[in-house]
């Protein structure tokens, strides 16, 4: 099987350990994998918007480079999500994208359900001293399913302990935009979640998506936290932490 | 034009579709057929669940073999509530030997200064433990309403399984719907500061449960 | 449509406000939990009895499509039914109207007081104030509409209207209204402030010469309106004086009785996560000559104020919607800023959606943006109302009539022109990358970063590194 990796936009910028972690994962399937070289991003700040004409433009462009692969892989629900969910929509009555859309949905995969049920990924590589909590994103848990999948990976990983917090599939108000646009409501909302973050106790707080991890990670160092780490799923899975 | 006339245009003008004496008749037709949703299954006997539900809902519960029984037991239980021996009634069951108990039993519609009411029901549902009660000239609902203390006297035989068999049965005993059905399900109650859950908020605070006899 | 009293606009200073009124987040804080702990105890439960929320709610939808697709069929049936026990059936445009065919049937009958059971179709028309106006009294009679009725505020939440008033509040409100001196109270006083009310309220009811009530539902085959409540007030109102008038929306009506059985296995569950509500009334016609209590009058009026101009459009789904509250029992945002922040009657999810609807899309421009897309509301809606979705299309609305501020508008289209050139794109993040990294100082992260104030005003914006992943990519494959 050849398999596409799509880094996503903000990995790609903000923290490239997430996709070299999901390479080493993605490699250890024993599949080829590729990463696309002209990939940039899913369109999905353009639909979220309303642009739905500039979010097909950047559609047209993602599905043109993904779709000749047998198997494309996120390590995002929320882009993830983008490219199943949205990209169909978008061209629903089109005779031309359409099909193309919709066959690309059909192979394309968030990282954790991936590795856990297309891959069936049994020994993972990473190791990890300590106990996680774990969030679930909101695009990944209500839009994909995404929730026993890394949970299954995660207790794989030898040394970790799972720390379920109070609320875990609770929103942590990244939102996009919105985090920027309506940052008074966001900080509210990701200071719950933070709260809920400090009174599971773990070591870490892991999660299938970088925006939310972002946001998570900021406000709790901004309320003084330097302790608890704040880990994508690949990280963790692949090995790719550093101690 | 008038306001109904251009409401309902721009509803047809949404609706899109033609032929309306069509689609009513369809209508009626579809009403008569009465098609169910999905239907609870109950485990065990409607009685034991009935009374289950009432209790979890905060209705005290008393089981009885006959309505000979009943004026001695309100008697009983009023005082044991250290309630007055008093209590307005529905004309459906004003015919107990409410006297004999030591009651001062009135029939009529409550007023406020009611203490207590009794009235009987139409029928009850077990999947809710809930009472159905019926509008009517023997049957004045502010006796079920006014006053703190409602005791309702509930037939074993005529507890049924769900909302839908209630309106079934009521169908054919009555034909139509009376001006009030009440269903009740416990005490009055509001949780509108701090949502703290008070029981008493404007109608009873308290329903006390008499069934009387078996499930035929 | 009009804007009316929408204060919607406001929406962005009014949340800045709202998150920062420690009263209000505690009130809010506390009823959370609740909220979404008692409906997802009771919706576990319901497999007990051989049911499943996902069919449940699948029949909810349906019934709800049912009446909506041949809407102008069902209102003609209810409403013959409803004449035909001798209710009067009356029909309102907008508010206005609402309120002046409201004060026409109580200056016909003499009446000098109304007691009010919850209706929000009274707040879309603001039917007290007018009432008012014209030296009628009206007494909301729900403990949470009574306590906002003598703060002179809103509902806050469709179903619990009061949740953003504290212990404390209330107590003032009581002090000062009912003629006594305040005292100090704790939460082991609510019964006896609830009881105070209850004494209160029983004077109005017995002396109102007019109730005013909702509908949760009107049912088509018996032209019956239905009323859910668990205080009791709706039974009062609709039984004590002699006239009774119903104010609903056409999108309330369901087929048969049937129908509002299989409805009543959700709505208590969504709402307050009750298997049943205390009081469940079917209200029909007018009292018999017989019978001596009961409204000798009952005036049904069935309001459009926008809901006429959804069906058949992309919206109609909203109104399959039963008010139950759930989704804004589950909204982060909702439970952030309570419901006055959303400046009209209709708060979270479902308000972003109604507001714009019913008052105007530019008029209410924050309201589709400020969620977070998490979708926790239409995960719980019992009749499948999906509303992200409609929300979204709101946002393309706004997008084509070019309502969205011109600097996200350039900013996207200079992003999707950089994102369709993917060399200068890579060389532009390899910038990014560096910038982002020097002004981290080597402290992996950034405490104010000029072009996302609103993030770094509650944040840092953690930095990893100063190269992108295709940059190291490709360095990597190079070795
Ligand atoms: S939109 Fe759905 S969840 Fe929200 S109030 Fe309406 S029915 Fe309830």
């Amino acid at each position: 099987m050849r398999i596409a990796l799509y880094v996503t936009c903000l990995v790609d910028l903000m923290r490239p350990s997430v996709a070299f972690a999901a390479l080493r994962l993605l490699e250890a399937t024993g599949n080829d994998v590729v990463v696309p070289p002209a990939q940039t991003c899913c369109g999905q700040p353009a639909w979220s918007s309303g642009n739905r004409p500039l979010a097909a433009t950047l559609a047209q462009k993602a599905i043109a480079e993904l779709e000749g692969y047998d198997a494309v892989v996120v390590p995002s629900g929320s882009c993830a999500e983008q490219i199943v969910k949205v990209y169909p929509q978008l061209f629903t009555d089109d005779p031309v994208w359409g099909p193309r859309a919709r066959a690309l949905a059909g192979r394309t995969h968030e990282l954790t359900a991936f590795l856990a049920e297309v891959a069936g990924l049994e020994a993972v590589p990473g190791e990890f001293a300590g106990s996680v909590t774990y969030h679930d994103s909101c695009k990944g848990l209500r839009g994909l399913g995404i929730k026993a999948q890394p949970r299954a990976l995660l207790a794989r990983v030898k040394g970790l302990s799972l720390q379920e917090m109070g609320e875990c599939e609770e929103c942590c108000g990244f939102g996009g935009a919105f985090a920027e646009n309506y940052a008074d409501i966001s900080a509210r909302i990701v200071d719950r979640k933070c709260d809920s973050i400090a009174a599971a106790g773990a070591d870490a707080v892991v999660g299938g998506d970088l925006g939310c991890l972002l946001n998570i990670e900021g406000r709790l160092r901004r309320r003084g936290d330097e302790k608890t780490r704040v880990l994508h799923v690949a990280e963790v899975l692949a090995g790719e932490v550093k101690a | 034009m008038s306001a109904r006339e251009e409401i309902l245009a721009r509803v047809r003008a949404g609706v899109g579709k033609p032929d309306a004496a069509g689609r009513r008749a369809l209508a009626e037709t579809w009403m008569r057929a009465r098609s169910p949703g999905p239907q609870p299954v109950l485990a065990g006997d409607l009685l034991a669940r009935f009374c289950e539900k009432a209790v979890s809902l905060a209705s005290s519960v008393e089981r009885l073999a006959d309505y000979e029984q009943v004026p001695a037991h309100v008697a009983a239980w009023l005082a044991a509530q250290e309630l007055p021996l008093s209590a307005v009634t529905t004309l459906d069951v004003a015919g107990l030997d409410w006297a004999a108990a030591g009651l001062a039993c009135r029939s009529g519609p409550a007023v406020d200064a009611d203490a207590t009411g009794i009235s009987g029901c139409f029928c009850a549902v077990a999947e809710t433990g809930t009472l159905m009660l019926l509008s009517g000239t023997a049957t004045p609902a502010s006796v079920s309403l006014l006053p703190e203390t409602h005791i309702a006297l509930v037939p074993a035989s005529r507890i049924v399984g769900t909302m839908e068999e209630a309106f079934a049965l009521l169908r054919s005993e009555r034909g139509q719907l009376p001006r009030a059905v009440n269903f009740i399900s416990g005490p009055s109650r509001t949780g509108d500061i701090e949502q703290t859950i008070v029981l008493g908020a404007h109608g009873p605070c308290r329903v006390h449960l008499i069934v009387i006899g078996e499930t035929a | 449509m009009k804007a009316g009293h929408s204060q919607a606009m406001f929406f962005q200073s009014r949340a800045a406000e709202k998150v920062r009124n420690p009263v209000l987040q505690k009130a809010l804080q506390k009823a959370k939990p609740l909220f979404s702990g008692k409906r997802a105890k009771s919706m576990a439960a319901l497999p007990d009895d051989g049911l499943e929320f996902e069919q449940l709610r699948d029949a909810c939808a349906g019934i709800r499509d049912r009446a909506l697709t041949d809407l102008d069929v069902w209102l003609e049936i209810f409403e013959d039914n409803a004449r035909a026990r001798g209710a009067e059936v009356l029909w309102a445009r907008d508010g206005d109207e609402i309120c002046k065919l409201v004060i026409d049937v109580a200056q016909r009958h003499g009446v000098r007081k109304v007691t009010k059971s919850k209706s929000m179709l009274s707040e879309e028309a603001q039917l007290n104030e007018a009432l008012a106006a014209a030296g009628i009294e009206p007494v909301e009679t729900d403990l949470g509409e009574y306590i906002i009725q003598l703060a002179g505020e809103a509902p806050s939440h469709i179903i619990a209207p009061a949740v953003h008033k504290s212990l404390e509040e209330v107590e003032a409100l009581f002090a000062k209204t009912h003629g006594r001196p305040q005292e100090e109270r704790t939460s082991a006083d609510i019964p006896a402030l609830t009881r105070e009310a209850r004494g209160v309220l029983r004077q109005h009811f017995l002396s109102a010469d007019m109730g005013i009530s909702g509908a949760n539902f009107l049912i088509a085959e018996s032209g019956t309106a239905a009323l859910v409540t668990n205080e009791g007030n709706g039974r009062m109102v609709t039984t004590l004086p002699k006239l009774h008038v119903v104010i609903t929306g056409i999108e309330k009506v369901v087929p048969t009785l049937e129908d509002f059985a299989t409805l009543m296995r959700l709505l208590p569950r969504s709402a307050t996560g009750q298997t049943i509500s205390n009081y469940v009334s079917l209200l029909t016609g007018t009292r018999s000559e017989e019978e001596v209590e009961g409204p000798t009058k009952t005036v049904f009026i069935l309001v459009d104020n926008g809901r006429a101009s959804l069906v058949g459009s992309a919206y109609q789904e909203m109104l399959r919607c039963i008010r139950c509250g759930a989704c804004m029992n589950h909204c982060p945002v909702y439970f952030s800023l309570g419901g006055h922040a959303y400046g009209w009657v209709y708060p979270g999810p479902m308000g972003s959606v109604l507001t714009p609807l019913y008052t105007g899309i530019e008029n209410a421009l924050d309201l589709p943006h400020a969620s977070t897309g998490c979708r926790q509301c239409s995960s719980v809606c019992p009749v499948r109302i999906p509303l992200p979705d409609l929300m979204h299309g709101l946002r393309e609305i706004q997008h084509e009539r070019g309502l969205r501020p011109w600097g996200e508008r350039l900013g996207l289209r200079a992003w999707a022109w950089l994102a369709t050139r993917p060399a200068l794109y890579r060389a532009l993040t390899r910038l990014a990358a560096r910038y982002l990294n020097w002004l981290a100082d080597g402290s992996g992260r950034i405490r104010i970063f000029g072009f996302a104030p609103g993030w770094t005003a509650a944040r840092d914006l953690p930095v990893a590194g100063n190269r992108t992943f295709f940059e190291q990519y490709a360095a990597r494959k190079r070795d």
